[in-house]
């Protein structure tokens, strides 16, 4: 345990060193996306998202979305990178368990981009909206959904960044999953927008489990969401943990027939 | 040197890229296929934003997706001629320029036509679905268009890279760069206030996707002419900012192996 923590200190350790000079400037870019698509909706004029969302939950709703999607800190770029030098074979070989290891660094990263990410979008969603919408429990729970939903990206990045061992490059493939999470997910728009019967399906998914549902926790807070959110959120990472782990097993045996 | 020198350098790249990427053909068809089915997946979100909002600020989905598409085609044609870009800056950084600064042929157009990213035909290709889908009768006037709208891209490009010559920690301020040229680029200029409007033509980032799409609806030789004006500024200031830049490298004494 005390290596795993060691991992989780020192890759915040590390990011943290140049936390102004990365960080905080990368998250720039984010302030950027979350002002264009409030820009958008502010063109809209429509009565937005059919009387279900306010100005101020839509302003934080996409706030959420775009932290969770930022704090996904390469995971699948990592572990591609790694197999493709076949630098992999150092970790994998060392007392302690690889993909522990791996997330724990990955969680010592995303923590210090949320605080860069948050240290700007927090004035700009109290400028925009306000803090009327939010509540402790919203902010509370909603930060518990958050980390839930961090680790089940993490599972899905990992299993997404194996198949590097056997295709070379897993980018093409992380293309395809950030797409999904940006639809199905909601990061743009809440899931609303979907026609009903594509709405009623997009909400049983795991993507609405990692951005959908902890936003609308964070700004509609009430205990029969969050009982939903945490069911969901649990069911799907034992699901994900359990492929991760079998693709890691047999990318270890991978491993061992090329000799390292 | 003259240009046709350097165009005979690019086919020379070109032709040696595509050699590399056929005898990988999988990750090849791999990288541009999945590239374009990403493209197809963005164009989901527009289509259900316009099903929910009808219009937005006025503007259509088709003119959205000329857009998107025009700035696509833009991204596409610099990953593939061009795809040094994308570690410009390491190699600045690392010192690992010494190899393009020793050879007669300029440093930049080497470094950035030297590789070439196969994700681009992805992008490519997607540009001109969209075209002939949506305006096939202004196909020429749609490529012409994402050519210059690429130049003014690749000046983009160049200025972020530039930044590793002055700065400690190039990455995070190249890569908030390209969100929101990125960002910006790809939804219609119509959407924004006049302020942000205005800004967005003083950057040039509206020169990108935007004035290539209004020519596709309504063409004007005043308007291209000023397209390309534009782009012909930003480039030269990029290429200006980069010689100033280049006299504060540093090399970093490797001894590199290229293959």
């Amino acid at each position: 345990m005390n290596a795993y923590w060691a991992h989780f200190k020192t890759s915040f350790r590390e990011d943290m060193q140049f936390f102004f000079s990365d960080s905080l400037i990368g998250s720039v870019g984010t302030l950027a996306l979350i002002t264009i698509i409030l820009l958008l909706y502010q063109a809209t004029h429509a009565a937005l998202f059919f009387g279900l969302y306010t100005w101020s939950m839509l302003v934080w709703y996409i706030i959420t979305t775009e932290l969770l999607i930022q704090s996904q800190t390469g995971v699948v770029s990592r572990l591609s990178k790694q197999i493709q030098s076949g630098e992999i074979v150092s970790f994998m070989s060392k007392p302690y368990h690889y993909p522990f290891a791996l997330l724990t660094k990955h969680l010592g990263s995303a923590a210090v981009e949320s605080i860069a990410i948050l240290m700007l979008a927090i004035p700009l969603g109290i400028l925009l909206a306000g803090t009327a919408t939010l509540s402790a429990g919203g902010i509370f729970f909603g930060i518990i959904a958050i980390l839930f939903a961090l680790l089940l990206d993490f599972t899905l990045s990992m299993s997404i960044g194996l198949i590097a061992f056997w295709t070379e490059d897993a980018g093409p493939y992380r293309w395809i999953y950030s797409k999904t999470l940006f639809i199905l997910g909601g990061l743009m728009f809440p899931l609303e927008i979907f026609p009903s019967w594509l709405q009623s399906i997009a909400k049983v998914l795991p993507p609405a489990f990692m951005l959908y549902y902890p936003a609308r926790l964070v700004v509609n807070f009430s205990w029969d969401l969050l009982i939903t959110v945490l069911i969901g959120q649990l069911a799907y990472l034992a699901l994900f943990s359990l492929i991760a782990m079998w693709m890691y097993k047999r990318a270890f045996r991978r491993v061992s027939i090329n000799g390292g | 040197m003259g240009a046709k020198h350097y165009l005979r350098v690019l086919r020379a790249y070109q032709s040696l890229h595509f050699k590399t990427a056929m005898e990988y053909r999988i990750n090849f068809f791999t990288k541009s296929g999945f590239m374009l089915l990403n493209d197809l997946m963005f164009l989901l979100i527009f289509m259900f934003l316009f099903k929910a909002f009808g219009t937005i600020n006025g503007y259509s989905l088709t003119y959205a997706m000329l857009v998107f598409g025009i700035t696509g085609m833009s991204f596409g044609i610099i990953a593939v001629l061009f795809g040094g870009r994308r570690e410009l800056w390491e190699m600045i950084l690392e010192g690992r320029m010494d190899f393009y600064l020793s050879l007669p042929i300029d440093e930049l157009f080497h470094a950035l036509g030297s590789s070439s990213a196969y994700d681009g035909y992805g992008d490519i290709l997607f540009g001109l679905l969209i075209l002939i889908f949506v305006a096939p009768q202004s196909l020429p006037i749609g490529i012409v268009g994402a050519l210059i709208g690429a130049v003014v891209l690749l000046s983009f490009f160049i200025l972020m890279n530039c930044s590793a010559f002055y700065i400690e920690h190039p990455k995070a301020t190249t890569t908030a760069a390209n969100d929101i040229i990125v960002g910006f680029a790809s939804w219609p200029l119509d959407a924004y206030t006049t302020k942000v409007r205005t800004i967005l033509y003083l950057i040039p980032i509206a020169f990108i996707g935007t004035v290539p799409t209004h020519l596709i609806q309504n063409f004007s030789w005043r308007e291209l002419g000023l397209l390309a004006v534009v782009a012909v500024v930003i480039l030269t200031v990029s290429i200006l900012i980069w010689k100033a830049g280049i006299k504060k490298y540093e090399s970093g004494n490797l001894v590199t192996t290229r293959i």
